[in-house]
């Protein structure tokens, strides 16, 4: 399974080491593939962040000066999401026996990301680009305001709703036996 | 319970940040662009998978066994809703050694499907172990929603000191006045012949010896010789330990007591015993085999409980310490507390064996081996010979017992020392 990360790990790092090939690009990228494959391993999740906001900082070093590349930018943030959820799916059940099942049902659910990414990105990337053929130069402020303010709002709905941070399933002891959910035990 | 969001939502929200500000800063629409797989990841979040229906059985091929022996367990889940990821955990005690399979498991389940799986695993050490607690949590497959329950414990596996089958054994001086195996010099019902006399008024015919009385020409009868059986009280030293793990002085102490309670029920004898430690326990003295599983689960529960108070002797009620039983002190006599309670019982007259456990070896098995380690532990088994003997010189029998040798071996030494000479009381 961790063998498996090492796919999207090596194309997030080589997106920008491609569009820039130098030795400083490449030790900066090999930085943050060694960050995600030690997060990977170490099964701590912070440094798997911190491998991807490298590359996602060294992306856009590369591309100061460098002509639009919208195909490496799609890769990138496919990848990018691949990577944290498949470090996220060897981290949470390491150890465990996965059924064949099981891991069919992942594996289908990273190619619906993968594809779902690819598509929503190509779109919007195309409706960008449209809006920037045929509509008038004074609504492209007013789009990109109004673009901002939905993702924000996206953003912020989907957190709230969450609320994020104030449980943590990781941070709920396995072997508890006393705990609040195991006394539940009995409305089996 | 309800779906919760766990913390992967932290990291894929820290990148979709970092991915807009470097856009903004840049003013690179590619970086606006890595963001959206990332936004979408984030927005999945506000999608609530429907609350898991299911039915989970757990079962135990044992609930009672010896050490070292293996138990298989059988988890079957049920699923009445659709279960797209499921994560199904129970946590072991820190001593289980699994032998095949693994308790930790993730499916993925139709509606209406079962799925039944099966591990097995050994205990090497005793105890009173609780099993059946049954985490199960159900993913998003994107990790960043679960859903957890757990099934509380409802099973408990009982492991007992695994006992030796013994051939000899301390014989008792004092015997009691139900039957047993040991023959007695008194005449009565029995069926070891005694002696024979003339008939007399009162005597049974089928008492009667046919072949004395022909050759005699008159009536003669056989009498018999009663056989009776003994109380043995097994004493155990728990004030204190030596070793690591399962190769401690108590545990040693254990299955000498539950080797020697196996013979000596066997040969019809009560069987009592009296957990000398923190905590004052004690059996009373029984035979059968349900008694047996009484001393065992007594035994299994034994452990070292720190204490500064020493515990009197007169507390132990009559019945459970009787008079003429003999006693049986198993004891690695590492605490003085244990060594008085051994001279009050003398003193008091009990027929008294101390079988005393080498703490020496088991204390240089838990530590790494060094020329050191090596000098302390002959000086050790020097000192422990001298104490030995102090307490043979106050009128104690005991008879040292290294835990890595046959029980028996100790026993021979007893059998040697003693001349048995069994009383009707």
């Amino acid at each position: 399974m961790r063998a498996l990360t090492l796919i999207p790990i090596a194309v997030m790092a080589g997106v920008p080491v491609l569009m820039r090939p130098s030795s400083a690009f490449a030790g900066i990228g090999g930085a943050a593939a060694l960050l995600c494959i030690a997060g990977v391993v170490l099964r701590w999740r912070p440094l798997v962040t911190a491998g991807a906001s490298l590359a996602l900082m060294l992306y856009a070093l590369a591309l100061f000066g460098a002509r639009s590349s919208l195909v490496s930018a799609i890769v990138l943030g496919v990848s990018v999401a691949l990577v944290l959820d498949m470090s996220e799916f060897s981290r949470r059940f390491h150890g465990a026996v996965v059924t064949r099942p099981a891991f069919r049902r992942q594996v289908r659910h990273w190619v619906t990301t993968a594809i779902l990414g690819v598509v929503t990105s190509a779109a919007l990337a195309s409706v960008a680009t449209l809006v920037k053929v045929s509509g008038p130069p004074a609504l492209f402020p007013i789009l990109a305001a109004v673009g901002a303010l939905a993702a924000l709002a996206g953003i912020a709905g989907a957190v709230s709703s969450a609320r994020l941070g104030t449980v943590s399933a990781e941070a709920e002891a396995h072997s508890d036996p006393n705990s609040s959910q195991a006394k539940e035990g009995a409305s089996w | 319970m309800t779906w919760r969001t766990t913390r992967a939502g932290l990291s894929t929200l820290t990148l979709v940040s970092l991915a807009l500000l470097l856009g903004v800063v840049t003013a690179r629409a590619e970086l606006f662009l890595v963001s959206v797989p990332l936004a979408l990841r984030l927005l999945a979040i506000a999608l609530r998978p429907t609350t898991p229906r299911y039915r989970l059985k757990h079962e135990l091929s044992s609930t009672r066994l010896l050490e070292g022996e293996q138990a298989t367990v059988t988890v079957t889940l049920s699923a009445e809703t659709r279960l797209s990821q499921v994560e199904v955990f129970e946590p072991l005690p820190p001593s289980v050694e699994i032998s095949s399979g693994r308790p930790r498991r993730v499916m993925a389940l139709a509606e209406g499907a079962t799925e039944r799986w099966s591990y097995t695993f050994r205990l090497p050490e005793r105890g009173r172990y609780v099993l059946g607690s049954v985490y199960l949590r159900s993913w998003a497959p994107s990790g960043l929603h679960v859903h957890e329950a757990a099934m509380s414990a409802t099973e408990t596996l009982n492991v007992y000191p695994r006992a030796v089958p013994l051939r000899r054994l301390p014989a008792p001086l004092m015997t009691q006045a139900s039957s047993g195996n040991y023959v007695s010099p008194l005449v009565g019902d029995g069926i070891e012949p005694g002696e024979i006399r003339p008939f007399a008024p009162g005597d049974r015919i089928k008492h009667v010896n046919w072949r004395a009385s022909l050759r005699r020409d008159r009536l003669y009868v056989t009498r018999y010789q009663q056989e009776r059986n003994a109380d043995v009280v097994l004493m155990l030293d728990t004030l204190s330990q030596a070793g690591t793990g399962s190769a401690t002085t108590v545990d040693a102490s254990l299955r000498a007591a539950a080797s020697l309670a196996a013979a000596y029920l066997a040969r019809k004898d009560r069987v009592g015993l009296i957990e000398y430690g923190g905590v004052l326990r004690w059996v009373r003295p029984g035979s059968g085999r349900p008694h047996f599983e009484r001393l065992l689960a007594t035994l299994v529960r034994a452990e070292v409980t720190f204490t500064y108070v020493a515990k009197d002797l007169a507390l132990v009620p009559p019945r459970i310490l009787p008079p003429q039983a003999l006693v049986i002190a198993i004891s690695s006599l590492l605490d003085e507390r244990f060594l008085t309670a051994l001279g009050d019982l003398a003193g008091r007259g009990f027929d008294l064996i101390v079988l005393a456990v080498d703490p020496v070896i088991l204390t240089r098995a838990a530590m790494r081996r060094s020329a050191r380690v090596d000098t302390a532990c002959r000086l050790w088994t020097l000192e422990r010979q001298i104490q030995l003997d102090e307490v043979a010189a106050r009128g104690l029998r005991v008879v040292a017992w290294r835990p890595d040798e046959p029980i028996e071996l100790a026993l021979a030494r007893i059998g040697r020392h003693r001349r048995p000479r069994a009383m009707v009381s």
